[in-house]
């Protein structure tokens, strides 16, 4: 008798738990291999990653810097480790059309490795010692800004959701993020990745849904200190943007203006150090010199 | 099982069963800005530390008076040590905010009845509106049962007309037929208001208990016409908690119950919760906590 394979239904990732959405929706996506189920998230479901994601501001952005890169490098060699997996998520995408999945898998692992290198370092690059006509120092040195709301590249399935999210990661903010729909199944794989490498519950929370629908909370949602939108401008009509503009405006988010790249910049060249100092905030402190 | 006349019989699946449907009740839009409305205004705004000085009471009074610059009402009361009666008395001046004081020897109980007498005489004297006692959870589980309400009607007596909130600590008392024991215990010695707990110790309000409790107080009342306050206290964090226990106090004593007269809500972190949905209802747009004064 032949066998009836289990079929996988990409939950959303919360928590460091997989989790149907609230609402019970889901959202069905055509792939090369057939028709898989996504979980279509609510607001509410983003109302919670994001209630999810306050407290573990302060662990992962109390780790040391060493110990965030080394999960970070954790997470590359789980990408390593799980590259068929990988693989088959992006072979079965109908409409990867620029660059071939090879590519892609290997630009996103190695840019991962590049952020993991990045975490003890920027602050070097970032900070200063600043200049002062006076028996005393200041210094000025990154720290995080805190929950950043990540609206996936919609251009890149892999390559460019990394580079978002690893952006976020190293300088140690906490995301909530909004999968591009059609390449949620890569997105709920690599929350897998992200699952098993000692990245703290609710450091990473991965919604997958509707974007007209869950946008405007992005925006508007007081507890989400910045948004990474790369792409902002290519899908709304004026309208929509200026309502979102307006709803970022009542807590004074932080949108950094990030380069928009095609596909294949996004396999080409990681974010620096100054694209990592959009998503930190900078604090200066006073020490006297000596006594007078 | 009786005491006193009283059936302690509590059938704990069927209360389960009910306490699981209750808190599954969907409270939406205009309805939820009225229960939240309503449980603002039921509020003991609570510090109970002892760090807390005049500074921090100064503070929690401003709060209890003016929770938010849209103007929402103030809460019922706040609650204290005896020691800062007096100045939450002088920060209240002119308000409709009770002082609440915690006595004879909260929150453990373990002092002699002497000191449980001047601990309560002391906060009168000072001026509480209201007294929240804790009963000896050691002799009742002794089965020291006279030497409890003994203790109650006691303070009762002292207090006069002030309201008296008699604290069970169900979270000591064991199990569900003690706690509805100890509720008629309470009761009938004279309280104005049963309380769950002290909010000191981890195992605080749950729906079990408070289930036991408010039907305890439906049948008091069936039987003697008498209407008996409901606090729930301790780990109330979150607005939905809360709106969970006012559908549970409607359901089953109804809503004449639903007023600061006969239901409290002893908590602090609880306020900067209702307080954030009630402005997600106003303005669409999901909270943030810093925005919010702190609630000690």
């Amino acid at each position: 008798m032949e066998r009836l394979a289990v079929q996988k239904t990409y939950k959303l990732f919360i928590n460091g738990q997989f989790t149907r959405s609230e609402s019970g929706r889901y959202i069905p996506l055509d792939t090369n291999q057939g028709t898989v189920n996504l979980c279509r998230a609510s607001r509410k479901d983003f109302r919670n990653a994001v209630q999810i994601a306050r407290p573990a501001l302060a662990t992962w952005s109390g780790y040391s810097a060493l110990l965030r890169g080394q999960i970070l490098y954790r997470i590359s060699e789980m990408m390593e480790a799980r590259r068929n997996d990988l693989m088959d998520r992006l072979t079965e995408l109908p409409d990867l059309k620029e660059s071939d999945p090879t590519k892609e898998l290997n630009a996103a692992i190695d840019h991962v490795l590049w952020y993991a290198g990045w975490t003890d370092k920027y602050a070097a690059l970032c900070g200063t010692v600043n200049p002062v006509t006076g028996p005393y120092f200041t210094f000025s040195y990154p720290e995080p800004m805190g929950i950043v709301g990540i609206v996936a590249p919609q251009n890149s399935p892999l390559c460019g959701l990394v580079n978002v999210l690893m952006l976020a990661m190293l300088s140690g903010n906490v995301s909530v993020v909004l999968a591009d729909q059609r390449f949620g199944a890569v997105a709920i794989t690599l929350s897998e990745i992200i699952a098993t490498s000692d990245v703290p519950p609710g450091v990473v929370n991965m919604l997958t849904g509707d974007r007209s629908e869950l946008l405007p909370h992005f925006y508007s949602h007081m507890d989400v200190n910045a948004i990474i939108h790369p792409d902002r401008y290519e899908e709304l009509s004026q309208e929509e943007i200026m309502n979102l503009f307006k709803a970022e405006g009542h807590n004074l988010k932080r949108c950094p203006q990030l380069a928009q790249k095609s596909e294949l910049e996004w396999q080409s060249e990681p974010y620096g150090p100054i694209d990592f100092s959009k998503l930190t905030e900078t604090k200066t402190v006073w020490h006297p010199a000596a006594m007078p | 099982m009786k005491w006193e006349g009283w059936s302690l019989s509590v059938d704990r699946t069927a209360i389960e069963a009910r306490a699981v449907e209750l808190s599954k009740r969907s409270i939406k839009k205009a309805s939820k800005v009225e229960a939240l409305t309503h449980i603002l205004q039921m509020i003991d705004l609570t510090t109970l530390e002892g760090a807390d000085t005049q500074g921090v009471i100064k503070a929690l009074c401003h709060k209890a008076m003016h929770p938010h610059q849209r103007g929402y009402p103030s809460v019922a009361a706040v609650c204290v040590y005896p020691n800062l009666i007096a100045d939450a008395k002088a920060y209240l001046n002119g308000s409709t905010v009770h002082v609440a004081s915690v006595a004879t020897g909260f929150p453990s109980g373990q002092v002699p009845m002497s000191a449980k007498i001047q601990d309560t005489e002391a906060a009168l004297r000072a001026g509480a509106d209201e007294i929240d006692m804790v009963i000896s959870r050691g002799e009742f589980l002794k089965g020291n049962l006279e030497f409890v309400s003994d203790e109650i009607k006691a303070i009762k007596k002292i207090c006069g007309d002030v309201h008296l909130k008699v604290i069970l600590e169900t979270g000591e008392i064991g199990s569900l037929e003690m706690i509805r024991q100890a509720s008629f215990l309470a009761m009938t010695a004279g309280a104005d208001f049963i309380k769950t707990s002290t909010g000191k110790i981890s195992s605080a309000a749950n729906f079990l208990s408070v289930m036991v409790m408010i039907e305890a107080i439906r049948d008091y009342h069936l039987a003697t016409g008498k209407k008996i306050g409901f606090k729930p206290a301790g780990g109330i964090k979150r607005a939905k908690q809360a709106i969970q226990y006012l559908v549970m106090v409607n359901e089953i004593l109804g809503s004449e119950w639903l007023t600061p007269e006969l239901l409290r809500f002893g908590a602090s972190s609880l306020m900067n919760d209702v307080l954030m949905q009630l402005e997600k209802e106003q303005s669409g747009q999901y909270q943030s906590a810093p925005y919010y004064s702190l609630a000690y």
